[in-house]
């Protein structure tokens, strides 16, 4: 028997460059996506009808504020459209010490929000005024073109337009290649116009230096400053956008907005650079690795190929077989987005009736808001709950999208790897993370994992590194830092177990529930942290899962 | 390429010997993306390669495709060699 060693030093150096992100992240400045001008207005004693206002000012998409209100007497509040009846007996008030303290969540629909307090008849006082943000989207270009509905049109011209032009010209490669190309293209310099010529001579460069790559001396540090260049692109048009542009005279004539796809041009760029470093796919021409950089099927979000199964799955030519497949894939993208996902899951979480009639209560707030409202009082049923339903939720909505793209891309003439195998039958952690995302779980295999596992030859610090990796890739914020050392203690754990002890087949049937079960459970923990832009709440809700997961066998024991 | 056939010996021994996989395991069949092997096998088959075959494997040149079949983990290691 062979032993393994670990490689201190190298681990070491990991480690050490872990414990240093974790300081940036705690200490990296951050903006609030919300502002209140005028918030000193808020706390006054009233006469009775007497208004007072601030405005909210927003640049996310729908961020969700909790405001919490010490009172005295009857107001009613709104924010935009939303009313709220604030006063002894309202479901948002508890009575603490003569005063109520109340507790409203209200959505953000436009940039300026006013929000106006009036008292009752009898007048009131308001003594304290405070809000947080509990959850915001980021704008994106997408959410901007999709929220406008003649831009929306045009696009769905310009994507029929393009389907009837493939089918036409699919048999003659180049053709039809570059007419796919120049449509992406078109659609980019539509959105932005700086961001995509940059992109375009970005890409022309990389690849006119590809031979170099794996050429001559040095060529690993060829190959960082490779890898350097493609991060540190996507860096600076991810965060850094505004101040790139405001070299131009008028900065705001341009999209501000993250360019569209970034982040996964950059992915799908740096395992073609890892390839071309080993001496794979070199003979490709300009025309095939654009095509697979900018493909309109997976543009914006996936799955991720790599540039060689993206050729080798190209569709000789586009059958009537091809159509019926990939329109009946769309079809059940959408009705899982839009059946399953936004009319049943996401009502689940976010509607008041269904928490009213499964807790009980007045319809003030929803499964989720009673959460935010309440995070270290609230019980464990509608935390688990509220984990299940959410990831269930993220899984048909995504892999709504992944079929829509899968299918579409069948269209235009190209198979494209599957994103999702039924990640709810996995039996442990580290099964999930193959049915979950493959696409991207795959990639940060190749590319992250297996190097570092190489490097350090140790399996387990770069479960760590790469979660670390693919969290942080989501957003740059401890809530996804915990979100990760939350999945690859897992699979770490797992992987020790597997080593220890194998199941027979027999006794692995019997257990086959318990386990899926206790996986689906372990992942939607993870989930907590995913949600909630206010890591607060997040770590409240994600430790008193915990705490009763852990005292339930004690229990159980104890009665016993 | 009498030298390659004594390699694709060598590498079936060893995935039979070490990592209780069938003897002759078929040289073109898929080992890795098939589950035969699990990605936690993985280092300890590189260790072994570096160790019987006298060669090494640097970061980032080698990926889990690389050594799916014991075709490839052949050419692998002739490339190394070399």
């Amino acid at each position: 028997m062979i032993k393994v060693t670990t490689d201190k030093k190298n681990s070491s150096i990991v480690v050490l460059f872990t414990l240093c992100l974790l300081f940036l992240l705690v200490f990296f400045p951050r903006t609030s996506p919300v502002e209140l001008e005028n918030g000193n207005n808020l706390t006054k004693v009233l006469n009775p009808n007497e208004t007072i206002g601030a405005t909210f000012l927003n640049s996310h998409v729908l961020p969700k504020l909790l405001l919490k209100i010490t009172l005295k007497g009857f107001v009613y509040v709104s924010v935009g459209k939303d009313e709220f009846k604030l006063g002894k007996g309202s479901g948002f008030c508890k009575e603490e010490g003569g005063d109520l303290q109340c507790k409203i969540i209200a959505k953000l629909y436009e940039y300026k929000t006013p929000i106006l307090i009036t008292s009752g008849s009898n007048g009131s006082e308001v003594s304290k005024f405070d809000w947080n943000v509990v959850k915001y989207k980021h704008n994106t270009t997408l959410s901007k073109v999709l929220s406008s509905n003649s831009t929306s049109y045009i696009l769905m011209l310009g994507l029929i337009l393009l389907l009837v032009f493939s089918f036409l010209s699919h048999k003659r490669t180049s053709l039809s290649q570059w007419g796919v190309i120049c449509s992406a293209i078109l659609f980019l310099l539509y959105n932005d116009l700086i961001f995509t010529l940059t992109l375009l001579f970005f890409l022309y460069g990389m690849y006119f230096l590809r031979s170099k790559i794996n050429n001559g001396k040095h060529t690993l540090w060829k190959l960082f400053s490779f890898l350097f260049f493609s991060v540190g692109f996507l860096l600076l048009f991810k965060y850094g956008k505004e101040a790139i542009y405001s070299i131009f005279a008028n900065p705001g004539q341009f999209n501000l907005l993250m360019p569209l796809g970034v982040s996964y041009f950059m992915i799908r760029l740096i395992d073609t650079q890892l390839r071309w470093y080993r001496g794979h796919n070199l003979d490709v021409n300009f025309r095939e690795f654009l095509l697979f950089i900018v493909f309109p099927g997976t543009l914006i979000a996936g799955p991720i190929e790599n540039i060689k199964d993206f050729h080798k799955n190209r569709l000789s030519m586009i059958t009537q077989s091809d159509y019926a497949k990939g329109l009946s894939r769309i079809f059940i993208g959408i009705f899982k987005k839009v059946v399953i996902a936004d009319s049943f899951l996401y009502q689940l979480i976010a509607s008041e009736s269904f928490y009213a009639n499964a807790f009980g209560g007045d319809y003030s707030y929803s499964l989720v808001d009673s959460l935010i409202i309440d995070p270290s009082g609230s019980g464990i049923l509608p935390i688990v709950l509220f984990g299940l339903f959410g990831l269930l939720f993220a899984y048909v909505d995504f892999s709504a999208y992944s079929d829509i793209a899968i299918g579409f891309s069948r269209l235009l003439g190209y198979r494209i790897r599957e994103n999702f195998n039924f990640p709810m039958l996995a039996v442990n952690i580290r099964e999930y993370w193959k049915r979950w995302h493959m696409s991207l779980s795959n990639w940060a295999f190749q590319n992250i994992y297996f190097p570092l596992m190489v490097k350090t030859r140790n399996s387990y610090i770069p479960i760590y590194v790469t979660m670390l990796v693919i969290g942080l890739w989501h957003a740059f914020n401890l809530s996804w830092f915990s979100w990760a050392i939350h999945h690859s203690t897992g699979m770490i754990i797992v992987s020790i177990l597997q080593r220890k002890f194998s199941l027979s087949d027999r006794l692995a049937l019997i257990l086959w529930p318990l386990r899926v079960g206790a996986t689906i459970l372990f992942a939607s923990m993870g989930f907590i942290f995913v949600y909630f832009n206010n890591y607060e709440i997040a770590s409240t809700l994600y430790v008193k899962y915990w705490d009763f997961a852990l005292s339930l066998p004690l229990k159980m024991l104890g009665f016993i | 390429m009498n030298e390659k056939i004594k390699l694709l010996n060598d590498v079936q021994d060893l995935l039979a010997n070490e990592f209780g996989m069938k003897e002759n395991f078929s040289c073109e069949a898929a080992i890795f993306s098939a589950g035969i092997l699990d990605s936690m096998d993985v280092l300890k088959l590189i260790i072994l390669m570096e160790k019987n075959f006298n060669i090494s494997v640097p970061i980032f040149e080698a990926s889990l495709e690389m050594f799916d079949t014991v075709d490839l983990i052949v050419d692998f290691i002739i490339k190394k060699g070399e």
